[in-house]
């Protein structure tokens, strides 16, 4: 009878084992940089919707991506896209700048959900995210990002450099 | 009526007191905008994920499932320049001297590899669903904000003296002498 017992218990510790999920995680710095970055606008969308339909076996597959993102447009000094010129003992200075997306080569998105009905594939998941990112930066250009950041920039370098003493300000922006 | 002239009296105090004193100090504060950010370090995370969620039966390999994901992750070390304490800046001998906050630490982005996960599904088994993807990417997530809060004083430190040089440099361009504290 005991070893009935021990049997069980044995059989049950076996099967609690094997189904218990387990998830290992592997974390490693690629690399910390130094950043030379003024964010002036930031472009956010918690309401980014994606969708892919194909033709299934019995019903149509449908892949539904839900992200949110964001994207920070600004200036950075260590691009070339930055240079000032001072002159008339210190109190004129000239701004040669552009308005660039500051947001590392990962992309836009910060949050993300799916809803799947049906099979897809990798490659068809990195498609649907390439599409969420692409929108994201669309509905940021249709939303005047691009010239809110200007703007910005401009309201925000003149009344930093006037409390520092210049008279005369003057910030071309090149093309973005 | 006393008490409301010593309030009156307490009220003008402080106004006077907030309008004169360190009158660069007060122009620089209100002149940057809260949402005016100086990005100084960025962060790349690679996470791998190893999800064995075997809910099978005993010993059925035709039933096991594996998957490897990995997730890009991108944090950056943000000082908010609203924030700069002790400003002064001396315009006739061209210097600004100021201490730094400490820099704030946000996800830039999150980005599931998916063209190099890997996964081995048992043929009697369905693929992951994926909410547990989702659960995956959060995961990763949690694990690369968990290394910051755990080396939080080192990259502080280290976004922090990002940020002097940087900002050394970008102030000398503009002829001023800079002593910036932290």
């Amino acid at each position: 009878m005991k070893n009935i017992i021990k049997y069980i218990y044995a059989i049950i510790i076996s099967i609690l084992y094997v189904s218990c999920n387990s998830t290992e995680c592997t974390l490693s710095i690629e690399q910390i940089a130094q950043l030379k970055q003024i964010r002036f606008y930031k472009y956010e969308n918690g309401n980014i919707k994606v969708k892919h339909e194909k033709e299934g076996t019995f019903f149509n597959d449908k892949l539904v991506g839900f992200y949110e993102g964001h994207v920070d447009l600004g200036i950075d000094f260590d691009k070339n896209t930055f240079n000032s010129i001072v002159s008339d003992n210190g109190k004129t200075v000239v701004i040669n700048t552009k308005i660039i997306i500051l947001n590392s080569k990962n992309g836009f998105i910060t949050n993300q959900r799916y809803q799947e009905v049906g099979s897809f594939t990798n490659e068809e998941r990195a498609q649907l995210d390439k599409e969420a990112n692409e929108k994201i930066l669309e509905e940021c250009k249709n939303n005047n990002g691009f010239e809110e950041a200007k703007i910005n920039s401009e309201q925000e370098m003149i009344k930093i450099l006037k409390s520092m003493g210049f008279e005369n300000i003057t910030i071309n922006f090149q093309q973005f | 009526m006393k008490n409301f002239n010593k309030i009156h009296l307490v009220f003008l105090a402080i106004v006077l007191f907030a309008s004169c004193g360190g009158s660069k100090y007060r122009d620089i504060k209100t002149a940057i905008n809260k949402e005016v950010v100086f990005y100084t370090t960025e962060i790349d995370y690679n996470s791998t994920l190893k999800k064995n969620n075997s809910n099978l039966k005993f010993g059925d390999r035709l039933m096991a499932r594996e998957i490897l994901l990995p997730v890009k992750i991108t944090i950056k070390g943000a000082v908010y320049c609203s924030e700069l304490k002790d400003v002064n800046i001396d315009e006739q001998n061209k210097t600004i001297q100021f201490t730094l906050p400490d820099a704030r630490f946000e996800i830039d982005a999150v980005k599931i590899d998916w063209e190099n996960a890997e996964s081995k599904i048992g043929i009697l088994r369905q693929d992951f669903s994926a909410e547990e993807y989702e659960e995956l990417a959060k995961e990763a997530k949690d694990n690369c904000s968990n290394d910051v809060l755990n080396n939080l004083s080192k990259y502080q430190l280290q976004a922090k003296d990002y940020a002097q040089k940087s900002l050394t440099e970008l102030i000398s361009s503009f002829g001023y002498t800079s002593t910036i504290n932290y």
